[in-house]
């Protein structure tokens, strides 16, 4: 699906460069803007190798066992699946922690960590599981309690009440993140894993 | 505050290895070079996401992408203006933060078109981008329902905001 996506985005570019002759500005703008990429994956890559370092850090201090003790009672209605997994589901709370206190920086590397955990439960197969699916959808909805972001973008464009879109915000995050539960738990059973051959 | 919750989990972590002692310097190197590891497996899926879009930005296709789909959004009554960052923000976080900028500046943060913006803006992701670099570090090839839900959200999410900062405005 991804493919058909990304395969499309090109293709629809390349056409429209070609038609409106700008292919120039576009080659451009690729090639400059990998410097930006390379930039961001290099601070994220470090980031990601500074969490994972901690969370098996906390691991062998046995906090682990200790977050998925207080946590699991609150996940196990997202993830029933991963009972016991002790590390997959910290990694997953910490995430969701860090989301919820808008410490994105944070977040994403956690939530890497936490995918990289559900990999290793999922054994190899090239069909994600159901707790990934979630896991990775609860990721694109967003969990922020303050969107810090968007209210100081408000403050700076001189906004009487930067504040004000604080309730509509919690209002829409809530809709949204209910229909990616909903839809995702009704699919899951409507797609179900195929059970091809695990590889070892 | 926030950032407090981290340095005392921090702490705890230091305080827990000492306490049993157990080897946390070794551990933390482990676990930094498996984390380093994923790190440059997400770079491949990144280059091509941000390569992609910027082709969309600066080829004209978001604007012909707009015009095709503007009976679509007047349909469930989004500001025209509204409409590019709506697009643009689940493929990118940078590029999307650019566009509310500009249309705060341009149609005043106060305004119903400000409000819808800005309400879309907090409430939802960057969903291409999230999807495909969390897949990135798995052995996935096949994400099953993930972008289709993932989809479903945000439309939800953007009809939801629309209709929010019509009725509170």
């Amino acid at each position: 699906m991804l493919n058909y996506i990304w395969a499309s985005m090109m293709l629809m570019s390349a056409v429209c460069a070609l038609l409106t002759g700008r292919g120039e500005l576009c080659l451009n703008s690729i090639l400059s803007g990998t410097k930006d990429t390379v930039n961001t994956v290099l601070v994220l890559a470090g980031l990601m190798a500074l969490w994972s370092g901690i969370m098996e850090a906390a691991k062998e201090a046995g906090l682990c066992g200790f977050i998925e003790k207080i946590t699991y009672p609150l996940l196990k209605f997202l993830f029933p699946e991963l009972k016991g997994k002790k590390e997959a589901l910290s990694a997953i709370a910490m995430n969701i922690t860090a989301n919820v206190l808008g410490l994105g920086n944070s977040a994403t590397p956690l939530g890497l960590e936490a995918m990289r955990r559900l990999d290793a439960e999922n054994k190899g197969r090239k069909e994600a599981s159901n707790s990934m699916c979630l896991f990775a959808l609860l990721n694109s909805a967003s969990l922020q309690i303050i969107p810090t972001t968007v209210i100081s973008l408000r403050a700076a464009a001189g906004s009487k009440d930067p504040g004000w879109v604080i309730l509509p915000i919690w209002i829409t995050s809530l809709s949204s993140l209910l229909m990616a539960v909903i839809s995702c738990k009704i699919l899951q059973g409507a797609i179900p894993e195929k059970g091809e051959k695990r590889r070892e | 505050m926030a950032e407090y919750v981290i340095i005392c989990f921090l702490g705890l972590v230091a305080f827990l290895g000492i306490l049993g002692k157990k080897d946390i310097y070794q551990a933390f190197l482990k676990g930094a070079k498996e984390g380093l590891a994923s790190g440059v497996k997400i770079f491949a899926p990144i280059v091509a996401i941000m390569t992609a879009m910027r082709m969309l930005q600066s080829s004209g296709a978001l604007d012909f992408i707009l015009k095709l789909i503007s009976p679509f959004t007047n349909f469930i009554g989004m500001p025209s203006e509204v409409a590019p960052l709506a697009l643009m923000r689940p493929l990118s976080g940078s590029a999307s933060i650019a566009m509310l900028e500009d249309a705060l500046e341009r149609f005043g943060p106060d305004s119903l078109s400000g409000h819808i913006a800005s309400v879309i803006m907090g409430s939802t992701e960057t969903t291409f981008y999230i999807v495909s670099v969390y897949f990135g570090v798995t052995r996935v090839k096949n994400i099953r329902h993930t972008l289709v839900c993932a989809l479903l959200a945000d439309l939800t999410g953007i009809i939801t905001g629309i209709i929010v900062c019509k009725l509170l405005s």
